[in-house]
């Protein structure tokens, strides 16, 4: 049996990862390591970034993507309940 | 039970209620930052308030004792099959549940058996040792009446509240385990 779709808290968590390990990345990148369609990400990424947890810097025309301090704390968050819902055969949320 | 082991018992309990209501606020904090359905938070707080109601059980006499007591292990059965409900497993418990025939205490253990099968870790080996003195209560409430059924059931009691305290701190410590 193939892996279930992801769930969009899933997606959250990979897109934060993602950003955690390459900063000041433009949005098609993130949308390649987070293996996600650029259609499907941008308003799931433009909602972290109205909620402060993502960055979005104009650099000439092209957009750069970094985590915000309080993107890094939800992140560092996300990692303990993982742990926690994998022990009790959850997904992420 | 003598008061002592009763005392000590309700604190066990409550010390478990603790840890799950801890799980299960992080979890709703969590949902409502990033979205998602509170389905594991929902689960936690049923716990929580499963071992709020083992604490009153052992404190309280009287009907609200029985009442308590009871609804110990319809809280628990509702929190494990909610964790259970998260995945493929659900589909096998309604027909256990119908095939039940000795009330909420086998269908608490049925529920935290076939929950602890989807689980890892820890959590897989306390939800079902927790499945498995929710046996113990049935065999030691109408199985097996008079004194060997009421040390049988003082036993289950105290390993069911020493299991889930050990569940409930182990995840909620802040390092997540």
């Amino acid at each position: 049996m193939g892996r279930q779709r992801r769930s969009r808290s899933e997606i959250i968590f990979d897109i934060l990862e993602a950003l955690s390990v390459e900063e000041g990345i433009p949005p098609t990148r993130l949308a390649t390591i987070a293996n996600l369609p650029y259609d499907r990400l941008q308003p799931i990424l433009w909602e972290l970034v109205e909620k402060g947890l993502v960055e979005a810097s104009k650099n000439g025309r092209s957009t750069r993507l970094s985590l915000t301090p309080k993107g890094f704390r939800l992140l560092k968050e996300l990692r303990r309940i993982k742990k926690i819902l994998l022990d009790f055969g959850l997904d992420i949320l | 039970m003598s008061s002592t082991v009763e005392i000590v018992v309700s604190a066990l309990d409550l010390l478990g209620a603790a840890g799950f209501a801890y799980i299960a606020l992080r979890l709703a904090s969590l949902t409502l930052r990033i979205g998602g359905e509170p389905k594991a938070s929902w689960a936690f707080s049923l716990l929580a308030a499963a071992q709020i109601l083992a604490s009153l059980a052992a404190i309280s006499g009287g009907r609200l004792s029985y009442t308590a007591y009871v609804a110990t292990a319809s809280f628990s059965a509702a929190g494990f099959a909610m964790l259970t409900a998260c995945r493929e497993r659900q589909y096998a418990l309604i027909p256990l549940a119908l095939a039940l025939p000795l009330g909420f205490d086998l269908l608490a253990a049925a529920t935290a058996i076939v929950a602890s099968m989807g689980f890892r870790g820890p959590a897989r080996t306390l939800v079902a040792g927790i499945g498995v003195t929710f046996l113990v209560r049935t065999v030691g409430l109408v199985l097996l009446p008079g004194p060997t059924g009421e040390v049988l059931l003082a036993i289950g009691e105290s390993l069911r509240s020493m299991g889930a305290a050990m569940l409930a701190v182990l995840y909620a410590a802040p390092q997540g385990r």
